[in-house]
């Protein structure tokens, strides 16, 4: 699995990390599973959209995790809105 | 007569005790991180025992209230006591109003301090256990005593002023009327309902809940005033 390695930024005393397609996709798999959507058309909108922001990842020095989730929430958006909204409010909710 | 005004501070405590946010935020989180990872029985199991270990920590916190309300005062608030009653519910009020829920949040983020909140998140998405989520609302209801805890004072004061037989039913009036909000989210879950449906609910609803526990709050404390003090002087 390809693994992308960003250079690390100090933002407000949090360290951005490595970005990884699969653990994207494993969490837009997860949102899928929430909401019951079917396995496979979930697997067919992870790739995309994890290919989609590998893409968008590549074209940028510097990402930080919020514009990661921001970006993979628009892109999953094209195919399911909810499964946008639930991956945009992770850590929204308490 | 003085039974019913008791019995309606107890319902009406219970009442703004539900409309407090940390409980269903919680649970909701649990269906998020549960759901994800668990098929929908197991799901069904965790937040059943997430919704019973709050109802027994709240049946707990206020039996203890009666109990110490007996031990301390002979089973009667002071009016002094029960005017600072009346003057930290009156502050609640105004710290929904304005602390409550986070301002710069789009979503639903309370008051609790961030690496609370994340450590509760890390909870629900270690969760799969029934132990576990019975812990876990446990902990929600025991974090949530800021607020609750005065109107707990207040229902526990009425509590005791009440028949014996009565009292066991009050206190459960009182735990079943806190967690109804629980009791409904799940119900409707299991029906059909989907987390984004039930939190995209709560979202555009938060100024409402926001406005109401407040005034909750207040009509409240100007009862207790009117009852408690005013009517016994």
């Amino acid at each position: 699995m390809k693994k992308i390695s960003l250079r690390r930024k100090k933002q407000a005393g949090k360290t951005v990390k490595g970005f990884s397609t699969l653990s994207l996709k494993r969490d837009i798999m997860r949102e899928g599973r929430v909401l019951n959507r079917h396995v496979g058309a979930m697997e067919l909108i992870a790739d995309k959209v994890a290919k989609e922001v590998e893409k968008w990842v590549l074209e940028r020095g510097e990402v930080t995790k919020a514009d990661v989730d921001r970006v993979t929430a628009a892109r999953i958006r094209k195919y399911d809105a909810d499964v946008a909204y639930l991956y945009r409010n992770r850590g929204k909710i308490v | 007569m003085n039974d019913l005004i008791d019995l309606f501070i107890v319902i009406f405590a219970g009442l703004v005790h539900g409309m407090l946010q940390l409980g269903i935020s919680a649970l909701v989180l649990l269906y998020h991180a549960s759901l994800g990872s668990n098929i929908k029985r197991k799901t069904k199991e965790l937040t059943l025992n997430f919704i019973l270990g709050f109802s027994l920590f709240t049946g707990l916190a206020i039996s203890s209230i009666c109990f110490f309300i007996l031990v301390i005062f002979g089973g009667i608030m002071p009016a002094a006591g029960v005017m600072v009653l009346f003057m930290v519910l009156s502050v609640l009020a105004f710290f929904v109003w304005f602390v409550y829920y986070r301002k710069k949040s789009e979503g639903t983020e309370l008051w609790i301090p961030r690496s609370f909140a994340k450590f509760i998140t890390a909870r629900a998405q270690k969760t799969d256990d029934n132990v576990e989520a019975f812990s876990l609302g446990m902990l929600i209801a025991c974090a949530e005593a800021p607020f609750a805890a005065a109107l707990m004072i207040a229902a526990g004061n009425s509590i005791v002023n009440m028949p014996q037989g009565l009292q066991i039913i009050s206190v459960l009036v009182y735990v079943i009327i806190s967690a109804a909000p629980m009791w409904i989210a799940q119900m409707l879950i299991n029906r059909g309902k989907t987390v984004v449906e039930v939190q995209k609910w709560r979202v555009r609803n938060k100024d409402f809940f926001k406005i109401m526990t407040g005034v909750g709050f207040i009509t409240l404390a100007v009862f207790l005033l009117a009852f408690k003090i005013m009517g016994k002087s």
